[in-house]
């Protein structure tokens, strides 16, 4: 065998072969029993009890009411909608337990301070936790990442399933203890 | 008070690793649709069970989501390192299921131009692949399907780039010889 010269033919036909069987498992994906799971391991990991007194949260709540109802409607930042997209066929979901809060509490003013880069245009904010996104001198960071497109859909945006694993940016509110405290999503 | 960092696709690594070991969820999700068809894809085309694909995916997230510290954004991207957790996984599962099948001798293989596709879904070629010995089905997986380049492949299977090379030359010869009937004229 080792003595065996080699043959162009058989050598492209083995190169066609290994690239039809790359693009036909090319789009291969885990099932979604494995997400589910995985991020139920992931929950179960970083289980915590609500460290906030009841009280305290509910004067927070209504101290939060109070700023965001008393904002001026010129202040607040321009609700851009994201251009309309034609909804392809849509691929399988996979049957994850929703993301708390189920409901997206659009945040309209907390954010305004930091607006997008110029010639940006973004979603408004989505809280990704009940009660407020930052407390009173917290510190909190404001994150530019990657995220799939497909991530949209978790906060009631509509995403073309069709282009739904290719990258969009995002600003992710970060809280003190290092949380994700809200997302929007920029073009 | 609110500081606003820009992160770039290199640093997404190491800022996703950072949120997950804070517990947040949104960055387990993102990297979990980021990676999870790469790692599942590279346990099916070793194996060629889908079962043993999802079981290989499971337990490298389960790696990662145990021991997330392990991860070091200085030694290269965490790609890299969920496959380089993944290889083991499917390495121990294939020992554990004795999944080497030796293809046997004088046994004809059509594999021709046109695809040929057995009642299992399987190609022959990737039956062939999987009938290789190990070293030799990992270089073929990595560089012939998952696309990596000999530096990428090197890394994920902790060798020389020269030895890379050198098993996928080889992995090729014996794919053509056993793709060629060994049947009496």
């Amino acid at each position: 065998m080792s003595g065996m010269t080699p043959d162009p033919e058989k050598e492209q036909m083995l190169s066609e072969q290994l690239a039809l069987l790359a693009k036909r498992s090319g789009v291969m994906e885990a099932p979604a029993r494995v997400e589910a799971e995985l991020l139920q391991a992931f929950r179960h990991k970083h289980a915590r009890r609500a460290v906030w007194p009841y009280w305290l949260g509910t004067a927070a709540a209504v101290v939060a009411t109070i700023f965001f109802v008393g904002q001026p409607k010129d202040m607040m930042p321009p609700a851009v909608e994201l251009p309309p997209v034609i909804a392809a066929v849509p691929r399988d979901v996979p049957v994850v337990p929703p993301v708390a809060p189920v409901v997206p509490r659009v945040v309209r003013t907390a954010l305004r301070s930091a607006p997008a880069q110029p010639r940006e245009i973004a979603t408004d904010f989505f809280a990704m936790r009940t009660g407020p996104l930052v407390d009173p001198g917290e510190l909190s960071s404001l994150v530019r990442m990657s995220v799939p497109r497909s991530t949209m859909s978790q906060f009631g945006l509509p995403v073309d399933w069709a282009n739904a694993d290719a990258a969009i940016r995002a600003d992710v509110l970060i809280g003190q203890d290092g949380v994700a405290r809200a997302i929007r999503f920029v073009r | 008070m609110v500081g606003m960092v820009t992160v770039s696709s290199s640093s997404d690594d190491a800022v996703l690793a950072a949120q997950i070991r804070k517990g947040c969820e949104l960055s387990w999700t993102i990297l979990y649709q980021r990676f999870q068809g790469r790692i599942y894809r590279f346990g099916w085309r070793m194996s060629g069970s889908p079962s043993l694909a999802e079981e290989a995916t499971q337990e490298t997230f389960l790696a990662l989501l145990r021991y997330p510290e392990r991860f070091d954004p200085a030694r290269g991207s965490l790609g890299s390192f969920l496959l380089a957790i993944a290889r083991k996984k499917v390495l121990d599962l294939l020992e554990a299921e004795r999944g080497y099948v030796a293809m046997p001798e004088g046994k004809c293989e059509n594999v021709g131009a046109t695809e040929d596709v057995d009642v299992m879904g399987q190609s022959a070629v990737l039956r062939l692949i999987c009938g290789l010995p190990t070293p030799y089905r990992e270089v073929i997986v990595l560089v012939e399907l998952d696309e990596l380049d000999y530096a990428e492949a090197a890394a994920a299977l902790d060798c020389p780039v020269g030895t890379v090379r050198s098993r996928l030359h080889r992995a090729r010869q014996m794919l053509i010889e056993r793709m060629v009937p060994v049947c009496p004229a």
